[in-house]
C-alpha cells in the first residue's frame, strides 16, 4: 500500500526551523517516513510548490539545508493540476497554496493521503471527497 | 573533530543525492554479483507476480528506495547530532507513526508512550510501529 505524505505552509516552516516550536514533532513524522522507507515501505514525503512557496522555502537557500536534504519531493503545479486547483479556489475560496494542497490530494493515486497540517478544517475542505488522513500539528 | 565528520557526511549526503536526482539515462553494466537464489527469486516475482517491467528494474528500484532511506536517516542523525532536542523518543515515534496512518491510537497519546516506555525496557530496538500493533493488542484485550 502507497502512502504520500504532505506537508502544509506551518509543517514546512516548523521542519525548517529548530527553534520553531512544532519542529520535534514534525521531525518525528519524517523519522517515521525514513524508517518505513528503511523497511522498502512504498511511502513518499512531499510538498505542492507553492506550499512551499508561502513557506518560504528556497531550495537553493543554506537556511533550508536540513529540508533540503531530506529528500522531500516537490509536486510541481503543473496543467492538471492548477485546473483542479482552480476549481477547489473557485468553490471554497481557499489560499492558492491550500487549493495546490487540495489538487494534490484529489490527483494523487497513492492509496493512503496524509496531510500534516495546522489547519485541519481547510484541508478537509479542500480534500472534497478524498480519503485524506489529518494530522494536526 | 565533530566538524570534520559532520563535512565529510554533508558532501557525502549531497553527492548521493545529486546522482539519485539525475535524470541521466545511460545505463551501466556491473560486475556486481548477488546470490543466485536472490536473482530467482527477483526473476520470479517479475514473470509471475508481475512486480516490475524486469529484474533490473526491480532491482534498480529497491537500490534506490534504499539508498534514499540511508540518505534521509544520515541527514537526520546529522541534524539530532547538532540539535539533540530534537532527536524523538521512541514514544514520540509511535504517537507520529499512529496520526500518519489515522490510527485510532493516535488519540490516546499517553497510552502509545506508556507502552514504548515498557516495551524499550526488554526491546531496546523496538520500532514505533511494533509498540504501536502491541498497544492495540493490549487495548483490545484490555476492552
Amino acid at each position: 500500500m502507497s502512502q504520500l505524505v504532505l506537508l502544509d505552509n506551518e509543517a514546512v516552516q516548523a521542519l525548517g526551523d529548530p527553534a520553531h516550536p512544532k519542529h520535534a514533532r514534525v521531525v518525528s513524522h519524517t523519522q517515521v517516513v525514513a524508517n518505513r522507507k528503511r523497511r522498502t515501505v512504498p511511502i513518499e514525503l512531499a510538498v505542492p510548490t507553492a506550499v512551499r512557496v508561502e513557506a518560504g522555502w528556497n531550495r537553493t537557500a543554506a537556511s533550508w539545508a536540513f529540508a533540503n536534504r531530506l529528500r522531500i519531493a516537490d509536486v510541481p503545479l503543473d496543467t492538471a493540476t492548477s485546473n483542479v486547483g482552480a476549481v477547489i479556489r473557485n468553490e471554497t475560496m481557499v489560499s492558492i497554496p491550500d487549493a495546490h494542497l487540495g489538487a494534490v490530494i484529489q490527483s494523487s493515486l497513492a492509496d493512503r493521503i496524509t496531510v500534516v497540517t495546522s489547519d485541519p478544517d481547510d484541508m478537509r475542505l479542500v480534500a472534497g471527497i478524498a480519503d485524506v488522513t489529518i494530522v494536526i500539528i | 573533530m565533530w566538524y570534520t565528520r559532520h563535512m565529510n557526511t554533508s558532501k557525502t549526503i549531497e553527492q548521493i543525492s545529486r546522482l539519485l536526482d539525475s535524470r541521466e539515462l545511460e545505463t551501466s553494466n556491473t560486475s556486481m554479483r548477488i546470490p543466485t537464489s536472490l536473482r530467482d527469486a527477483a526473476a520470479l516475482a517479475v514473470r509471475e507476480l508481475g512486480v516490475a517491467s524486469s529484474a533490473t528494474a526491480l532491482t534498480a528500484a529497491a537500490l534506490r528506495a534504499t539508498l534514499e532511506a540511508v540518505v534521509m536517516q544520515a541527514v537526520l542523525d546529522d541534524h539530532y547530532e547538532q540539535y539533540p532536542q530534537a532527536r524523538p523518543s521512541l514514544g514520540d515515534l509511535t504517537v507520529a507513526a499512529a496520526e500518519l496512518d489515522g490510527h485510532p491510537m493516535a488519540s490516546k497519546p499517553g497510552l502509545l508512550h506508556q507502552a514504548a516506555a515498557e516495551i524499550i525496557e526488554q526491546h531496546p530496538d523496538a520500532s514505533a510501529d511494533e509498540v504501536l500493533l502491541w498497544a492495540e493488542a493490549r487495548a483490545l484485550s484490555a476492552a
